[in-house]
């Protein structure tokens, strides 16, 4: 019984551990030049999924103190993910198209 | 068939130097000093001195994020780049190299991944201004 209890709350502690962690990854889409959300409010360990919608490259990065990064150049359909360890104002940008920007806030 | 190619392509690279220098001389006789670069892009579009004042326009909207202002690899973003972005000024790379790595990014001439490809962003005529930019751009 006991070690029926204990193997039932293991697994709702993986369950909820797992349903957190995907909860924390927000899908943000590069289009039309454009960033589809212009600000977002993440919380600390949260990760933001880039995705290029266009059919040319795009490129994500930020050089906030909070975040700083690189994600490179990428082509449509693919899509690179980064984590903010760091509470703060991240503003990011796409290196290739000057007026991308968008801002995150990092709680 | 082989010595005349060769004598077409000589003429070839000599034509334009040789125009070069009567170009130089209509731009003076056409433009004021004062307002001597919209002038030369103006009226003088298709020469090379046009070409670079081009050039320098895309460079100031797009590399000097990395390559920095003085094209020395200091820009804004070379903190978050590891190997740094290459100083320009110091470069001897040829001008087909250029056009090749400003097309294709580092990734696609198997070089470092920072350096994006520009190949959809500018048009030919925005490369072959960037890169008769960076040409003139290098110090000895
Ligand atoms: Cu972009």
């Amino acid at each position: 019984m006991n070690a029926v209890f204990k193997t039932f709350a293991l697994a709702s502690f993986l369950v909820m551990f797992a349903a957190g962690a995907h909860a924390g990854e927000t899908v943000v889409s590069q289009k039309n030049k454009d960033f589809s959300q212009k600000s977002l409010k993440i919380k600390v360990g949260d990760s933001i999924a880039f995705r290029n919608d266009d059919p040319f490259f795009h490129n994500v990065f930020s050089l906030s103190d909070a975040a700083s990064f690189d994600l490179g150049s990428y082509a449509q359909g693919q899509s690179k993910s980064v984590t903010f360890k760091k509470a703060g104002t991240v503003e990011i940008e796409c290196s290739i198209h000057p007026n991308m920007k968008m801002v995150v806030e990092v709680q | 068939m082989r010595a005349s190619l060769r004598t077409i392509i000589s003429l070839a690279a000599f034509v334009p130097m040789a125009a070069a220098g009567s170009e130089q001389d209509q731009i003076a006789k056409v433009c004021k000093p004062a307002d001597a670069e919209d002038c030369i892009v103006r009226e003088f579009k298709h020469t090379l001195e046009a070409s670079k004042i081009r050039g320098r326009i895309v460079y100031k909207n797009y590399c000097v994020l990395c390559h920095g202002e003085t094209g020395m690899g200091d820009g804004r973003a070379a903190k978050v780049h590891t190997p740094k972005p290459a100083n320009l000024v110091a470069s001897k790379a040829p001008p087909e190299y250029i056009d090749l790595i400003v097309r294709k990014g580092g990734e696609g001439v198997g070089r470092y991944r920072g350096m994006p490809p520009w190949g959809d962003q500018l048009t030919d005529e925005q490369i072959a201004d960037v890169k008769n930019y960076l040409v003139a751009l290098r110090r000895p």
